[in-house]
């Protein structure tokens, strides 16, 4: 225990050491900034920043991206609840009961439930990481390579199944990831593979322009699909204090939330987006009058509100202790990572525990930055509202275009990005989400190292992953048996009461 | 109702036809044995399971009624000038620098908003380049020429 405040001491004077506060504050801003933009989410905000952080320290650049992350899901919740159109996808429920609330003239009300809520979350999971983290990298660091391969396996498998949509689609598209993994040269034969001899693919297809191409500028041709590009109608705040009725109902909520945000988001393929609606569905259940959800209650907005920063929070867990992302913004930041040349796993904790703690410290600090961005702040965001999109997306695109060619300064870079654009694109109107595509893209080289290499080691003798002393027959077990589970109709029933709504 | 699940069908055969393409590439990678796998092991695994996916996903598809969903419009007149500004960008930034090229690339992804504004989108890409040139070329010191 004395250890865990001696560590989080040395997080926080990392933490607030001028340089690293401004890096804070400006993920913060920035994460603010396009959680309250509809139409660019973290995960393209953070690629197209990518190249930006190069020159920057490595703790500095994670702080700064760690902060989108987490700033998105407070800013997300500004344009659900004044313009009724989710910021972002983990803000989706928040807009059935927040615009209610601004309709009867509480928007003040409900975005402070909603500012309250992640503060409180983010200081919980906060915590939680820091207190999970140590043990559970001290029993990664036993893990072998038939462990980290069943371990990825397990990753994979659970991003398909809790991913919402149809379990086979997203099989076949972290399939398609792995095989964009596998391009390049071969590490083991030196043979090259799905190069079509381009010399510029010899090293594999880079992750800024597939990430990029799929989230940013797919994304920007879906919200073209016709619409008016207009600015939208925005709802009046008011005052900015919940009356003690609101308060009464939302504080429970917010403690709700929390602890299933928190867990939601330590699972592969969770992240704040499933906390958020599972928070909904457990509010909605609990309560003794269902009929008000939907006519502004404001446990519907604590509750996913809460549940979508902890889950933001705590999604970290397996990033800094396993090296395994669990959604696709975490599967940028191994990007990240390794752009700065730090292999993420349970050795960062050792080996960097100025980073480790550091990031930590620093998402205190965030959360507290952001409650202040946010409240008194509010009528300064929604002013971004009224800036139409026709004017919004050339910018993201320029950006996009410089940042992909700032990393390797390479054509080819820029117009795969147009390529993965189109087909990310392409993919949505097939129903195709991409996001697994991702994990499988980053996880599938990892998966194939480790599971090669086990093989070498047990010389060819596949039995390795069924050894009963090892934890990796366990992680393959459960691995194989939500992938059952995901199949059979009765838990898909369960999966798909989670996603209603 | 339609008679099957268009979007189903559409995404099976595509994913077949991507796990064919992808074997086609690799149909020269060896694939070796379990012990010491060739460089083709993984990749004729996954295009193995990848067109098995698409078959299945191509006859359920085929197999259950499809909602009569009219499908949205392909965003042609939106999706030409943004492909072509990254194109463009990216063919031009040496030759032209930085100033230019994002000009240029600003104005053509502009052409692609359905309320185009000829005077606006001359301001916007003219404002944009000037800033873009002044933070990267100066601010941040990207290696790049800045004028051509």
């Amino acid at each position: 225990m004395m250890d865990l405040f001696s560590q989080l001491s040395l997080g926080f004077g990392i933490a607030l050491s001028f340089q690293n506060l401004g890096f804070c504050l400006v993920g913060a801003l920035l994460g603010t900034l396009i959680g309250v933009l509809p139409g660019i989410g973290p995960v393209a905000t953070i690629a197209l920043l990518l190249p930006l952080t190069y020159s920057l320290p490595p703790t500095g650049a994670l702080i700064m991206l760690a902060g989108i992350y987490y700033g998105a899901q407070y800013g997300g919740s500004t344009t659900a609840i004044l313009v009724n159109l989710p910021g972002e996808a983990s803000s989706v429920v928040t807009a059935i009961d927040g615009y209610q609330m601004a309709r009867r003239g509480r928007a003040g009300s409900a975005l402070a439930i909603a500012a309250i809520g992640s503060f409180f979350a983010g200081c919980v999971a906060t915590l939680a990481v820091a207190a999970i983290g140590p043990p559970l990298g001290l029993l990664a660091q036993k893990f072998g390579p038939s462990d980290y391969a069943s371990l990825m396996a397990l990753g994979l498998v659970a991003a398909v199944v809790l991913a919402g949509g149809s379990v086979l689609k997203a099989i076949a598209m972290v399939v398609i990831g792995l095989l964009l993994g596998l391009v390049g040269t071969d590490v083991n034969s030196g043979a090259t593979r799905f190069t079509l001899g381009l010399p510029e693919l010899a090293d594999g297809i880079g992750f800024v322009p597939i990430a990029m191409g799929l989230f940013g500028v797919a994304e920007i041709l879906k919200n073209l699909e016709g619409k008016s590009t207009g600015a939208p109608t925005i709802a009046r705040i008011g005052t900015l204090w919940p009356n003690r009725e609101e308060w009464h109902r939302a504080w429970p909520a917010m403690l709700r939330g929390t602890g299933l945000g928190a867990i939601l988001g330590v699972l592969p393929g969770g992240g704040p987006v499933l906390g958020s609606f599972a928070a909904y569905t457990l509010e909605k259940r609990l309560s003794k009058d269902p009929s008000r959800f939907g006519n502004g209650a404001p446990e519907g907005v604590a509750g996913p509100e809460s549940a979508n920063n902890a889950g933001a929070q705590t999604s970290f867990i397996p990033l800094l202790t396993l090296g395994l992302p669990p959604n696709p913004t975490m599967a940028l930041m191994v990007g990240a990572m390794t752009i700065h040349g730090i292999v993420p796993g349970p050795q960062v904790m050792t080996s960097q525990p100025t980073l480790f703690w550091g990031l930590i410290a620093s998402m205190w600090i965030g959360n507290l930055m952001l409650l202040v961005i946010n409240l008194p702040m509010v009528g300064l965001w929604v002013q971004l509202l009224r800036i139409p999109y026709r004017l919004l997306y050339p910018a993201i695109l320029l950006f996009a275009a410089i940042g992909v060619y700032g990393l390797n300064y390479s054509t080819t870079e820029v117009v795969m990005t147009a390529f993965f654009g189109v087909a990310g694109y392409l993919l949505m109107r097939l129903g195709l989400e991409p996001a697994p595509l991702l994990l499988g893209f980053v996880l599938g080289p990892l998966l194939e190292e480790h599971f090669r290499r086990a093989l070498l080691l047990s010389r060819g003798d596949a039995t390795v992953f069924a050894d009963p002393s090892r934890i990796g027959f366990y992680l393959l077990a459960l691995a194989l048996f939500l992938l059952v589970g995901a199949i059979f109709p009765r838990v898909k029933q369960l999966r798909d009461v989670a996603f209603k709504e | 109702m339609a008679l099957f699940a268009r979007k189903d069908v559409v995404a099976g055969a595509a994913l077949l036809g991507l796990a064919g393409c992808f074997a086609w590439i690799g149909r020269d990678l060896p694939i070796g044995r379990a012990v010491r796998m060739g460089p083709g092991w993984a990749p004729m695994a996954l295009c193995l399971l990848l067109a098995g996916l698409g078959g299945v996903l191509l006859l359920r598809g085929c197999l259950t009624r499809g909602k009569d969903e009219p499908s949205p419009p392909w965003p042609l007149r939106g999706a030409v000038p943004v492909v072509g500004s990254l194109v463009l960008f990216g063919f031009t930034v040496e030759s032209f620098g930085l100033l230019l090229a994002s000009g240029l690339s600003v104005f053509l992804a502009m052409l692609g908003a359905a309320d185009f504004k000829g005077r606006e989108a001359m301001v916007v890409s003219l404002g944009l380049a000037v800033g873009v040139s002044l933070l990267f070329g100066f601010g941040l010191g990207l290696p790049v020429k800045i004028l051509p």
